[in-house]
Formats: C-alpha cells, structure tokens, sequence
C-alpha cells in the first residue's frame, strides 16, 4: 500500500516519510480513543444486572461490505493515479467515497432503527454504548471521508509526490477504520 | 508537638503500619539527607575554578549504572514486600465470623450509621422512604420485621478489643471513611458495598473527617467513632432498641 | 496581526504557547493566593471578594462553594494550561526543530491548529468562572457522580462544569495534535547524518512525553465524551442506581463512578511524566552545558527516559488504593510504582555524576537546574510513601499527598521553566536576562518553596484533609493552624519573588543587553542563529 521505491523522472511513487510516522501516530491515538470507549463497554457489560443486549440492527453487519468495497475503490484509484490513469482514478477514488457515504446514511438509519424498538440511550445502557462508540467511529469516518475528497480534489495542484503522499495517508487511514468497524462489528456480537 | 505527627495507633494493624512508616520514614531520611549533601558537595566542590577539565567525551560507567541502579531497585522493593504482609492482613483476610456487622452510609454531608439490632439482621430499605428529618436517612420499611429493630445514629459506636466490619456506601456521590488512629480509610461508593474490618484495642472517641472531596459541606461532613469496653457497648445496643 | 493569528511557523507558535502559559500561571498562582488566604481565615471579610463573586462571596466572605471552585480552576489551569504546554509545546515548537537542524516541524499546519485548539480551550475554561452557577467545584480530577449529576450536587456543577469538560475535551484535541507533529518531526526531520543517538537529551524526553500524550489524551477524550453524555442525554456511564441526592431521587441506574476514575487516570498518570520529563531533560542539557562536560551514561538516560514513560502508562491505579478497587490489583500497581522510582533515581544519579569533575558555573540556568535536582529528590521521596498501599490508606487525600505532587509539579517541572526561560531566552528574545535578579529570584523562591510544601508533609502525617474549605470543625486540626498560617505566609512571599521574575521578563524585552551570540558556549544546534534574530 505505501510505495518507497525512489522517484524516478515522471513517475508517482514515494511517500513522504514524514507523513507516513503522522499516520502511524494517528492510526495510534484512534486506537486509545477505541480502546478506552470499548473497555468502558466491557466493564458495563459485566457490572449490571440491568444489560439487555440489543438486536442489532441489518445495517451494522451490513455495513462491512460497504466499507471493504469502498478500500477496495480507493486502492484501484489510487493504482490508477499512480499508472496516470487519470479518469480511471477519478471513477475509482470518488466511487470509493461514495461507498463510504453510503456507509455512513446506513448507520444513521440503523440508529433510527434502534430508537424505533424501544431501546433508547437513557433506558439502554446497551443502546447507549452503540450509540457512543458507533457515533464516535462515523464522526471519523466523517473526517477520514472529507480529507479523501480534499486529497482526490488536490490531484495536479502539487507535486507528484505529495499528491501521492495525500492519496496514500488518507486510503491508509481509511483501510484502518474499515478494520476496526471489523473489530466493532465482532464486538458488539458477542454475547457476555 | 505531638498532635504535629501520627496520632497513636489503637489497632494491631494500625501499629503494622507504624512499622512500616518508619521504616519507610528512616530510608527517606537517609537518602534525603545523603542526597543533597552530596548535591552540595559537589556544587561547591566543582564550581568553576582556574583549572581546566579535560572530560572525556562521552562519560559513562557501566558498572556504577548498574550498581545504583539495582541498589535503588532493591531499596524500593524490599520496602514494599516489608509492607506487604501488613496490607495482606487487612484486605486479603476477611473479617472474622463473629465480627460485629455494621453498616455505613454517607451523604452530602453526615454520616450514618446503622446496626442491626437484637434479631442481628438489617431490615429492608427503600430510598423512597428516606426522610432525614425524621431520623430515617438509611430508608428503614417500617413494614419489614427485621427493619424494625434496627438502630440508625448520627456516630458509630463499636466494642472494645472485638473484630468489626463495616460495610461502607453511599446514597449520593463518593465520600470516604477516614479514622486516623486506625489508620484506615475507604471510600463510600455509591452502588457499592464495600467492607472494611479491624479490631479497635484502645478505648476513646475518634474524630471521622471525611476525605474524598463530596461538595461544598466536604469540609465539615465529620463524626465520631467511640470504642468503648464491650459491656457498656452492649448496654447502648439494648438501650437504643424500641 | 493576521501573520500572527494565522502564523504557520514553528518559533511564532513555540512563542504563542509560551505567552498562553504566561497568562494561564499568573491567574494559577492568583487562585492559589486566595486559597490559602482563605484557609487561614474563612472568616474574612474582603469587600473585592464580593465584587468579583457577588453570589460565591456575599458580604465579602468566601463561601465553600467558591473556595472548592477557585481549587478546582487552579489545579486545572495549573496541569492543563502551564505544566502540558510550556515544557512541550512552547519550548518543543521553538527547539526541536532547530535542535535536530530540521527547517520545520513536520506539519506546520497542525502547529497552529494544535495552538488554537489550545487557546479555544483556555478561553472556554475561563468562561466557567462568568456563568451562572460559576467554575466547577469538583477538582481537577471531576469525580462523578459528584460531576455527573448536574448542579443539584452543589454550585457549578451546572454549566460550569459543562463548560470545564468542554474545554478539557478541547485540550485532548489540540494535544493530540501536537503529539502526532512532534514524533514525526523527531523521527522524520533530523539533518542528514544525525543519528538519534546524538540528540540533545531535550530530544529524547520530548518524544517519550509526545508518545504519553498520544495514547493518554485519546483516553481522556473519551472519558470526556462518556461524562457529557451522563450529564446532558441522561445515561449512566457512571452514575449507579438508587441515588438521592437533596431528596430527590436520581433517575440514572447501573453505571460505575470507578470506571470514571479509571479512564481518568489512566490518563492523568501521564500526564504528570508530560509534565515533568521535558524539563528532565532540559537540565540535563544545562546541567551538561554549565558544568562543560557531557552528560553523564547518555545511553543510560535515553533508556531511562524511556522506562519512565512506559512504566507511566501501568501505574495509574495507584490514584485508587482507596477506591474499592480489588486489593490485588493494588499489589500490581503498586510494584510498578514503586519500579519507576528507579530509573527516577537513576536519571539523579547521572545528573550529579555528570557534575562531579566539572568546572560548573553558577548561571541563574544552572541554578534552577540544580534547585530542580534538590527538590525532584524531595518531591520523589514523599512518592515512596504513598506508592506503597498500606501506606496510602492513610495518607490519601491529605495534605501529605499535596505535598508531594506540588514538589514535583508545582516546583521542580515549574524550575525546570524557568531554567528553560532562562537559558533560550537569548534564543527567543534576542536577549539576556539580568542574572544578578534572576540568582534573587532563584533563593528566594528555593526558600519560599521549602518553606510552604516542607510544613505541609507535617500536616499531612498528622492526618490533614485535603480539599477542605476550613479547618475549624475538627479538633485535631486546630493545632496544625499555625503551620498552616506559616505555609500561607510562605505561599505570598513565594509569589511575591515572583515579581521578581516579571521585571526581569519585561523589563529585558524592552531594554535589556542584546544576546550577540552564544552567550553560554552551549554545545547545541539552536544556538546557531542566535544574533542572527536582529
């Protein structure tokens, strides 16, 4: 996923290293934020007698199909970019964006669908924690989306190599959160 | 003077914990005083003078790292396994069978506390039917026969030379339980009983400050802890009984 | 002015964060006056009081609820707004990259942002001192349910405290920012052909206190997240069943206030290794410099520095002892608290190693330097009580424990401030300091230090609360009234040396010597382009 071959006359090929130990610290600190919000749903779960686990709404599973599609548009587009395949990149990095979109509107209407059977965050502790953790992980997905369409947007404004940089960081960045919505997903699942 | 120090200790434990402070207290000193005598030692004995050091570029002594490395290492260590039995004997050995159960319950800002009374049984309790006013902060259901000989009262009175456990809560935010003479303390959790257990083996009354900040009345949320030979404890109990 | 506001440069920033921490001291410091004003005097009557806090302070008398509330914004302002930014992020933005010959920091837009999410954050925690209800009355350390359950748990627990966790979420953000930019200046940005291993020590304790922010502030932003929910959607992350507070019952249910303390100090641990370890490692550069010789075990400090952080990250239970937490995890804790004294220890022994032989010169710099050795020993000592659990039963939440984080973070990381101002002042300013003020400023507060946090151990072993409003309900306080009142005396006239530092400050600015070029025969790389500033 990240090229460090040497730059050679017209090609697109290294990442900015500096960039790459941002991503890293990034990928680190979204991590402790996961960790510290789903030990916190570990430890209620295991404290309360008051637990009802939730049915879990289609669009949460559901949603995992959605997020492996869009890492695989964007890694197309970003090969294309690379092979300036420009349209190529263009269907393939902004199709990915709309996959996440798409992610995104079925999570909302998975809350919605949750809110309909009753279980609300101030009777649910269940509800609650999804609500909390699923809501923190879209208001990433949020931000990972808008600096997708701002690194795509940015194509031929600058260097090849920092336009490359921008594609890279932010797909990496995204191909992280679509495993973690893995890792939420399996959470959620099992039953104490 | 004396009421610039510890004030002395009226349980077993509470002497295990006097061992443990002094020697901890001795190590501290030592290494205080040697440390910054040797800090002004040097100072002065290094300030700068006409002469010109020579130093090596990149000093380095392995065999002194590891030298007060470990002694430190063995130090600090060997101070907490001295403590460690003392710790193992107030929480890891659970209150002795015929300990005298009471229950502590804290609010912003007074104590409460409430014995079982002569069927040795707490009675139900129900926070609708709190009313401090009438002398009922615990929530006694008048209906349960077990409630209603329950004693509520303001200080905690325990036997002389007798094991308690208390079991500490709280009905609002967290508050904790200090007795300084027997050098125990514990948080009052709401949602959590948690208990605590000694034996008391000097007679007297013992201020009970509370010591986790609970709001505005923190600082005069106090009581008192009486421990009194066990007849007259006994008398108290029968007389306190309706 | 908008090249300022909207200034992407590493030094400009680095000067910001410094002028932000300025502010945010002299308003710590003034709250941390009328705190012991008032513990020696509950009863006084200042008609000011009643002008600044007409409802907290009527009829000129402090309430509880305003002395609880001015304790509150004071530990918070001090640990948030001085000892997390100056260290770090004023002096790191200014030198790191010039110490590792880097043009840049890596992401000089995030500087900014990390900046103004900074400042955004000071001015919302200010405002809690403007609404109604006023500041916070729950500590810096926010306990629900006491913080979770709104203003029914006493004054400014309403908007105040929505406000302080607001700002505190805020601060996470722009910290974890900073954190991301400065690993990877460190790790990215040196000069061709330095290795790490021939960074100022400066370097290496800036990169273990970015990686502890990096994993501690995400925790402390969730735990944010978790008590705004309890506080305004009505969910029980902390709050248990069954609560009645002021007679009324309390709607939540089956939360744990643990869990609070928890996620807190699994953070705020830390960020007391944030808050000290930049400043270890500056004196060990001035130390280094002042006595003209290397730092002594270079590699054994690296390594140090190191075990510091990342035992840092395994010692927060030992906030809890009391908590109701299980005693077995105290044990745990408690072993690991008492392991990171070592390379504590270590770090002293190299520092005085690194003396022994020297030729050393008695700069105000080196001064601080060697006062922040002196009182680092003290405060650390203190820690080896409370880090032992049998110990702590005692002496939590007294005036012991007070004591001993004061030491540490109010006087040695503070020391290591002002050796830092100090010594890169002719970096920053272009100019020098008087070093005749500033050795007064020096004995004078070593003085005033000893003199208000060594009494202050006594009361603690006598058993003194902390966070009381008054001592007057108890009688085994009464006779600790006048160390008290000696500490309060010791306390304004720590301050009043201060001022002592503040001519110096302004008075160099506008008229003092010109620093033409290493005035201190330093050996490191920012000294390059001093006199180059004119």
């Amino acid at each position: 996923m990240i090229d460090l071959e040497p730059v050679t006359s017209g090609e697109t090929a290294r990442v900015d290293r500096s960039a790459v130990t941002g991503l890293i610290s990034s990928i680190a600190a979204t991590t402790m934020l996961v960790a510290a919000l789903t030990s916190a749903y570990i430890v209620r779960r295991g404290l309360g007698s008051d637990w009802k686990p939730l049915h879990l709404p289609f669009e949460i599973p559901g949603g995992v199909p959605l997020l492996l599609f869009s890492s695989l548009a964007l890694e197309i587009g970003r090969r294309a970019h690379k092979a300036r395949r420009k349209p190529a990149f263009v269907r393939a990095w902004f199709g990915g964006v709309l996959l996440g979109t798409a992610f995104v509107l079925a999570q909302v209407y998975g809350w919605k669908q949750i809110g309909a059977t009753g279980f609300g965050i101030v009777t649910s502790p269940a509800a609650a924690f999804l609500f909390v953790i699923t809501g923190s992980f879209i208001a990433l997905v949020i931000g990972a989306l808008a600096a997708l369409v701002w690194s795509g947007l940015r194509i031929g404004r600058g260097t090849p190599e920092t336009d490359h940089t921008g594609l890279a960081i932010t797909a990496s960045y995204w191909h992280y959160l679509v495993c973690l919505w893995i890792y939420l997903v399996v959470l959620f699942h099992i039953r104490s | 003077m004396n009421s610039w120090w510890l004030p002395p200790a009226i349980s077993s434990e509470a002497n295990g914990f006097d061992v443990q402070f002094v020697r901890t207290f001795v190590a501290a000193s030592i290494i205080f005083v040697a440390a910054q005598c040797a800090l002004m030692f040097i100072v002065w004995r290094y300030r700068r003078q006409e002469r010109t050091a020579s130093p090596d570029r990149n000093p380095a002594n392995s065999r002194l790292e590891y030298l007060w490395t470990t002694a430190t290492a063995c130090l600090f260590l060997g101070l907490l396994l001295l403590g460690g039995r003392v710790w193992a004997s107030v929480q890891f050995t659970p209150a002795p069978a015929d300990s005298e159960v009471i229950e502590v319950l804290g609010k912003q800002f007074a104590w409460s506390f409430r014995y079982p009374g002569l069927d040795g049984r707490f009675g139900r309790t129900d926070i609708h039917k709190i009313d401090d006013a009438a002398g009922n902060p615990f929530g006694l259901d008048e209906r349960d026969p077990f409630a209603q000989d329950d004693i509520t009262s303001a200080s905690l009175r325990i036997p002389l030379g007798r094991p308690v456990k208390l079991i500490l809560t709280s009905r609002d935010v967290i508050h904790s339980f200090f007795v300084r003479e027997l050098r125990i303390k514990q948080d009052l959790v709401p949602g959590m009983q948690i208990p605590v257990h000694f034996r008391a083996e000097v007679a007297g009354t013992y201020e009970v400050p509370c010591s986790e900040l609970c709001g505005l009345g923190h600082f005069q949320m106090g009581t008192t802890v009486t421990v009194m030979p066990v007849a007259d404890y006994e008398r108290w109990k029968r007389g306190q009984a309706h | 002015m908008r090249r300022y506001l909207l200034t992407t440069d590493h030094k400009m920033v680095g000067l910001q964060y410094f002028w932000l921490s300025f502010v945010a001291v002299l308003i710590g410091i003034s709250l941390s006056l009328l705190m012991r004003f008032h513990l020696i005097n509950p009863s006084a009557k200042v008609g000011w009081f009643e002008m600044l806090w007409p409802t907290g302070a009527s009829g000129g008398v402090m309430t509880p609820e305003l002395y609880l509330s001015l304790m509150t914004m004071h530990g918070t302002i001090m640990v948030f707004f001085v000892l997390s930014i100056t260290p770090q992020s004023a002096f790191g933005h200014y030198f790191l990259p010039l110490q590792i010959g880097a043009r840049k920091m890596a992401f000089p837009l995030l500087s900014a942002l990390s900046f103004w999410f900074t400042a955004f954050a000071f001015l919302v925690m200010v405002a809690a001192f403007f609404v109604h209800g006023g500041a916070p009355l729950s500590g810096w350390t926010a306990y629900p349910p006491l913080s979770s359950l709104g203003a029914i748990t006493g004054p400014g627990e309403g908007v105040g405290q929505t406000l302080w966790i607001c700002s505190i979420a805020l601060f996470c953000i722009g910290a974890t920012m900073g954190a991301v930019n400065f690993i990877a200046t460190l790790l990215d940005l040196r000069q061709p052909g330095l290795r790490l291993m021939q960074l100022p020590l400066t370097c290496w304790n800036w990169l273990v206190t970015a990686f502890l922010s990096l994993l501690g502030f995400p925790v402390l932003f969730a735990a944010c997240l978790l008590l705004l929910l309890d506080r305004t959607a009505g969910t029980s992350f902390f709050v248990p069943g069954n609560l009645v507070v002021s007679d009324r019952a309390i709607a939540h249910d089956g939360g744990s206030p643990l869990l609070w303390q928890h996620l807190f100090w699994f953070f705020g641990h830390p960020e007391v290794y944030i808050a000290i370890l930049p400043g270890m490692g500056l004196i060990s550069e001035i130390i280094s410099t002042f006595a003209r010789k290397p730092v002594f075990g270079y590699k054994v400090m690296v390594v140090a520095t190191f075990a510091i952080g990342f035992l840092g990250l395994l010692v927060w239970g030992h906030h809890m002892f009391t908590s109701g937490m299980s005693p077995y995890s105290s044990i745990a804790f408690s072993v690991l608290s008492m392991t990171i004294g070592v390379p504590s220890a270590t770090k002293t022994f190299n520092w005085l190693a690194t003396l022994w032989g020297g030729q050393i010169e008695f700069t105000t710099a080196m001064l601080f330097a060697l006062g922040f050795v002196s009182v680092f020993v003290t405060g650390g000592l203190s820690g080896i009580f409370v880090a032992q659990p049998v110990l702590d039963l005692y002496f939590h939440d007294t005036y012991f424990v007070v004591a001993h984080f004061h030491l540490i973070m109010g006087v040695a990381a503070v020391f290591g401030i002002f050796a830092g101002t100090f010594y890169w002042f002719p970096c920053m300013f272009g100019r020098v300091l008087n070093e005749t003020l500033g050795r007064i400023h020096f004995f004078g507060t070593l003085v005033g230090v000893y003199a208000l946090f060594g009494p202050m151990h006594i009361v603690g072993i006598a058993g003194n609360p902390r966070r009381y409003s008054d001592f007057s309900n108890f009688t085994f306080l009464s006779p600790l009234l006048p160390l008290h009142r000696f500490m309060t005396w010791a306390a304004f006239f720590t301050a009043a040396v201060q001022i002592l530092f503040l001519v110096n400050v302004f008075w160099t600015l506008r008229r003092g010597p010109r620093a033409n070029s290493d005035p201190w025969s330093a050996e490191t790389l920012e000294w390059r382009e001093v006199g180059a500033l004119q």
